[in-house]
């Protein structure tokens, strides 16, 4: 062949190369020839405008009414004028699209478990622990059940379907306008579906009310239980209940909830012992499971319990400065941008009511046709969840107790084929969900199935799988035969009666207080407790959701509270129903108080309260905090005697105020003081210095205990309090071979504070001294300050960056952090106050985690908190404020990506415009006009 | 006689091929013309139609070398895209988004809009070249088929 055809032979064949890696997808990458070119939809979407304009018009054929008109405010919030539900609905859908439509079909990937379908191989794992728990499975059922029902509902029923109307017009109208992460993730594109709803409803639910703390106790009664046992001579006979009390006792300094004093079902004492049958393998398997839960927890952002949760309180016209009711609401969730929430304003003039009836008292309540309700909702849902009306408002705070998944350990027969109930065998229900995958331009199927016996999905079938194992051999545990756990999970429980979505519609259009608890007996999971006034004074909290209730060989006991993991043959504790809607704990207009409030600890006492609904609950800290500055006649108050105003209220939203450092800095104090010779104390320099800090900060008249971002005190005394819990309880966790999942910080307080000196707790095992409170308490500080002092350098020389607000910053998890986290960034945030147990709930997170082939590392970032803060003044409700740390559009470059975060930062709030018709509608405030018209 | 003969036939044969190209375009032209062509075809939205930019401009120049064919596509692909870039900068609010999220939000220093949009260039500049590198490799096959006489 001649030299030059052979060269040119070559060259095609380096030219062909060259177009074919441009033109497809390498791994997960977008396509880099669809990026580079100046013609590609890539810039053409960057063209596109960033922000709605002034005024901008869509031809809607099908609107029931007259033309729909969405004003949008200075915040980008749209604020929707409609003459007839469903087309508010249908707008709702589109307007929620045009902000959010990346964010809604990213969350629902996760939601179907579909995420491998983006990140390819990575996200494989996740992937298949989603579908076990059945977010997807519930969501068909949801659906199901909602069709089914829509003749006693057909309002809610129209409503999802027109909003889901609205999202597909949307799409239709943008095809060729999608977010650039359309293009940059290869993200599918496809029709909204009501399933896809109702998944992102379960994938909220997930984060509130999934919960695994079944396992752990077990854990700890297997571990820690014949450990104190076998030294009841040093730690007492009853050390295993005392350090965890039993659904029917209570914590120490606990306010439950719930005040009022009136018994349902008063509870009997059943002296049965609990037993169980149990394998060595079981150990293994939970410590599996916890490890796993934990790893995804992480990447999905979950994170502990005690962070999740929420603040919300109200205060009736007796104790506020205006004569009625002032609410306040605060979820915490974790921050992202786009963020976990939408806001909206939902107008729709028309007349009349709805009724309907209790089906066992006969009473009935109406719930008036029109809407006019301002808050906020999770993208792809239709209904406002926190917010208010004209009439009421509401906000919810997590139940979040232990009593909403129970476990089962199975048993199945050789091949894996049926399971044993009550002395017979039933055959295991298989579900193929083949998990497609993708590889560059193409996509193949990872074979799945889930296992499902009566009770629910067997989640150890994950442990077999490849990618988990190896995490579990990376943890070092010798191999072993996963035992068959199943889980129940009220998530995955379809009621007939109960469904979320009509809770949700009714509770916007409910008058008052009354129908507000009307209309939460439809509402069944995440169990929260709604906080909620109305404008003739009332003031309620309604602990709604599904609390299950338990019998043994069919005989009903609260004491069967599904703490354990029950056997699954029929022999344990099975699940025969759920608490009726009469019995709900809740409570309207208390007597004896001014206010309810809840920040996720016990619900009600069980001295009142006859069903066991639980053992696990947060930490008192910032329930103590509410009730100190709403008890207006406890003279330790700041508002002791006096009225509370609306400032008053956005400013205890926003307190720092730590009250666990009102317990323990004066113990730290007295503790040192009382050393003959602080001088002979290791590093005797730093603690004198700290302790002058500390003292100076519990004289201060202005930052007395607060976790103030310009201070250092707080840096010091929130490294002594993650530290204390392992200085107690550690070295015996670690001589019986457990980690983690200390006593309660109730728990521990009682101890440090009530506790004599030289109770055997404190005393360290591993070493031959014997150790006391003292020593406890100064060895504490003192490990603290090392790990402070290898952090940021030498106190005494750069106390600079010692300040709390230097590591203590907020960060949302999007596109910004993530780059700057794989670029090794100094993340460049807002310092924020605040810490886990203050109402200004700030959670700093540290976290070492491997996704893949990328090792991520983050220290000092603040990731959730309350993501989103209200405070209504039902003496004037359109001067209601409310404010979040993120912005409406989802789009990087629109000015309402994060524009309402540094007010938020700051503890400022916005306006909620409230203007009951488009025409009353200020000009100056509009910022862009969108009109659906007919034709 | 001969073998000299043939030898110089043969180094005429050559030279024919290496300096018979169909035009006389320098190279400036000749980067001008692709970067003309480059433009109107990557209008087209199939952008890898700029390799037949390239690919023309590899017949354009008299000499015909692999180097100079490469050359002239890369650069003119990496003019035309630039034009481009440029006039969509000056008419839209592209080079705001890149001021907005690289240098405010992502942090990166103020420069990095023009090296993006030059990297991106550079992308299809090497399509380009490989159809610049095809079209003198081509010209000359078509050269030798054409002119010289056969052997």
């Amino acid at each position: 062949m001649e030299k030059n055809e052979k060269k040119e032979i070559i060259t095609v064949a380096g030219t062909i190369a060259l177009i074919i890696m441009l033109s497809t997808s390498i791994w997960i990458l977008p396509v880099i020839g669809n990026l580079i070119n100046p013609n590609g939809n890539f810039w053409n979407q960057i063209n596109a405008p960033d922000d709605h304009p002034e005024y901008q018009e869509v031809v809607v054929p099908g609107l029931s009414g007259e033309n729909v008109t969405v004003l949008r405010d200075r915040f980008g919030v749209p604020h929707i004028y409609a003459s007839d539900y469903k087309d508010l609905f249908f707008a709702y859908g589109y307007v929620q699209s045009q902000d959010r439509f990346f964010e809604m079909t990213l969350l629902k990937l996760v939601g179907w478990g579909r995420l491998s379908e983006v990140i390819g191989s990575l996200g494989v794992d996740i992937d298949k622990y989603l579908r076990t728990i059945g977010l997807g499975k519930s969501a068909h059922e949801l659906i199901k059940v909602a069709e089914e029902n829509k003749h006693i509902y057909p309002r809610t029923y129209k409503m999802l379907q027109y909003f889901t109307k609205g999202i597909n017009t949307w799409l239709d109208n943008n095809r060729h306008n999608l977010p650039i992460e359309f293009n940059l993730l290869d993200l599918p594109v496809e029709y909204w579906s009501l399933n896809d709803s109702a998944v992102m409803a379960n994938l909220a639910g997930l984060m509130l009310s999934w919960t695994m703390d079944d396992l752990s106790m077990e854990e700890l009664r297997l571990i820690m239980g014949p450990y104190l046992k076998e030294n009841e001579n040093i730690y007492g006979v009853n050390a295993f209940d005392e350090l965890y009390p039993d659904w029917d006792m209570s914590y120490p300094y606990e306010f439950p909830i719930l005040p009022d004093s009136h018994s349902i079902y008063a509870s009997s004492k059943n002296n049965n012992p609990y037993t169980g049958i149990y394998t060595s393998d079981l150990l293994l398997t939970i410590h599996s499971l916890l490890n796993i839960n934990k790893r995804f927890q992480d990447f999905l952002g979950m994170v502990e319990n005690d962070c999740v949760g929420s603040n919300n309180w109200v205060i009736d016209g007796t104790i506020s400065t205006t004569g009625k009711p002032i609410l306040c609401g605060d979820p915490h969730l974790m921050y992202m941008t786009p963020a976990i929430w939408y806001e909206a304003h939902l107008v729709c003039n028309i007349t009349g009511y709805d009724e309907y009836s209790d089906p066992k008292t006969k009473e009935s309540y109406r719930f008036q046709r029109k809407i006019n309700s301002y808050g906020v909702s999770f993208p792809g849902t239709p209904t406002i969840l926190i917010g208010h009306n004209e009439h009421c408002a509401w906000s919810e705070t997590n139940v979040g107790s232990d009593s909403f998944a129970d476990f089962y350990k199975e048993t199945l027969n050789a091949d894996k084929t049926q399971y044993l109930f009550n002395d017979k065998w039933y055959d295991v229900d298989v579900i193929d969900s083949p998990i497609k995958v993708k590889l560059g331009d193409f996509y193949y199927y990872e074979p799945f199935e889930i296992h499902y016996t009566r009770h629910g999905p067997i989640l150890s079938n994950l442990l077999g799988l490849t990618e988990i194992s190896t995490t579990i051999s990376e943890l070092g545990m010798p191999s072993f035969i996963p035992e068959d756990i199943t889980v129940k999970y009220i998530g995955n429980n379809v009621n007939a009666n109960y469904n979320q979505l009509v809770a949700f519609d009714l509770l916007n259009r409910a008058q008052n207080v009354t129908g507000i608890k009307m209309a939460l007996d439809a509402y069944p999971n995440p169990p929260q407790n709604f906080v909620c006034a109305d404008d003739l004074g009332n003031i309620g909290m309604i602990c709604a959701g599904l609390y299950p209730m338990r019998a043994k060989n069919g005989i009903y006991s609260p004491e069967y509270s599904g703490r354990y993991i029950q056997p699954g043959n029929g022999t344990g504790e099975e699940w025969i129903g759920f608490v009726p809607p009469e019995h709900i704990p809740h409570c309207i207009n208390p007597v004896g108080q001014a206010y309810l409030a809840s920040a996720n600890q016990r619900t009600i006492a069980s001295s009142i309260y006859g069903y066991s609904i639980g053992h696990e609950w947060a930490p008192g800290w910032r329930g103590r905090s509410i009730n100190r500055y709403l008890d207006t006649t406890d003279p330790s108050s700041p508002f002791f005697n006096k009225k509370i105003s609306f400032e008053d209220m956005q400013n205890i939203q926003y307190s720092s105020y730590d009250v666990a450092a009102e317990v323990y800095i004066p113990e730290i104090i007295n503790t040192y003081d009382g050393l003959s010779n602080p001088a002979k104390l290791k590093k005797s320099d730093e603690f004198k210095q700290v302790i002058e800090i500390f003292r100076e900060w519990s004289n201060s008249d202005t930052y007395q205990y607060l976790m103030h971002q310009d201070l250092i005190a707080p840096t010091i005394f929130d490294k002594w309090m993650s530290l204390l819990p392992g200085k107690v309880w550690g070295d015996e966790w670690a001589d019986a071979g457990m980690s983690g999942n200390y006593p309660h910080a109730q728990i521990l307080q009682q101890y440090i504070t009530e506790k004599p000196n030289d109770n055997p707790w404190f005393d360290n095992i591993a070493t031959t001294s014997e150790e006391t409170k003292q020593d406890i308490i100064l060895d504490t500080l003192n490990d603290a300050i090392t790990v402070l002092s290898q952090k940021y350098g030498s106190l005494i020389d750069n106390s600079e960056e010692w300040i709390w607000g230097n590591h203590h910053k907020l960060a949302t998890i999007g596109i910004p952090l993530i780059f700057n986290i794989l670029l090794n960034r100094e993340v460049d945030t807002l310092p924020i106050p605040g810490s886990s147990r203050c109402l200004n709930n700030a959670f700093g997170i540290e976290l070492e985690m491997d996704l893949g082939p990328l090792h991520i590392s983050m220290d000092g970032l603040v990731l959730g908190g309350p993501s989103w803060r209200q405070v209504i003044d039902f003496s004037q409700i359109e001067n209601s404020v409310g404010i979040y740390p993120g912005g409406q559009r989802e789009n990087i470059a629109s000015k309402h990506y994060m524009d309402q975060a540094p007010l938020w930062a700051a503890g400022n709030y916005k306006r909620m415009l409230y203007y009951p018709t488009a025409e009353e509608f200020v000009q100056g405030e509009i910022e862009s006009t969108f009109i659906l018209r007919r034709s | 006689m001969g073998e000299n003969q043939e030898l110089k036939k043969i180094k005429e044969n050559a030279e024919t091929e290496l300096n018979g190209g169909f035009y006389e375009l320098d190279f400036l032209k000749s980067c001008l013309i692709t970067a003309g062509i480059g433009i109107v075809l990557t209008l087209t939205g199939v952008w890898q139609l700029v390799l037949i930019a390239g690919f023309v401009g590899g017949f354009l120049p008299k000499k015909l070398k692999g180097g100079r064919g490469f050359l002239i596509g890369f650069v003119g692909i990496v003019i035309a895209w630039m034009i481009l870039f440029g006039i969509y900068a000056i008419t839209t609010d592209m080079i705001d988004f890149f001021q907005r999220i690289l240098v405010e939000i992502i942090g990166l220093p103020l420069g990095v809009s023009f090296f993006a949009l030059l990297g991106c260039s550079i992308v299809g500049g090497l399509v380009g070249g490989f159809g610049g590198l095809n079209g003198v490799f081509v010209s000359r096959i078509l050269i030798k088929r054409e002119l010289l006489p056969k052997r």
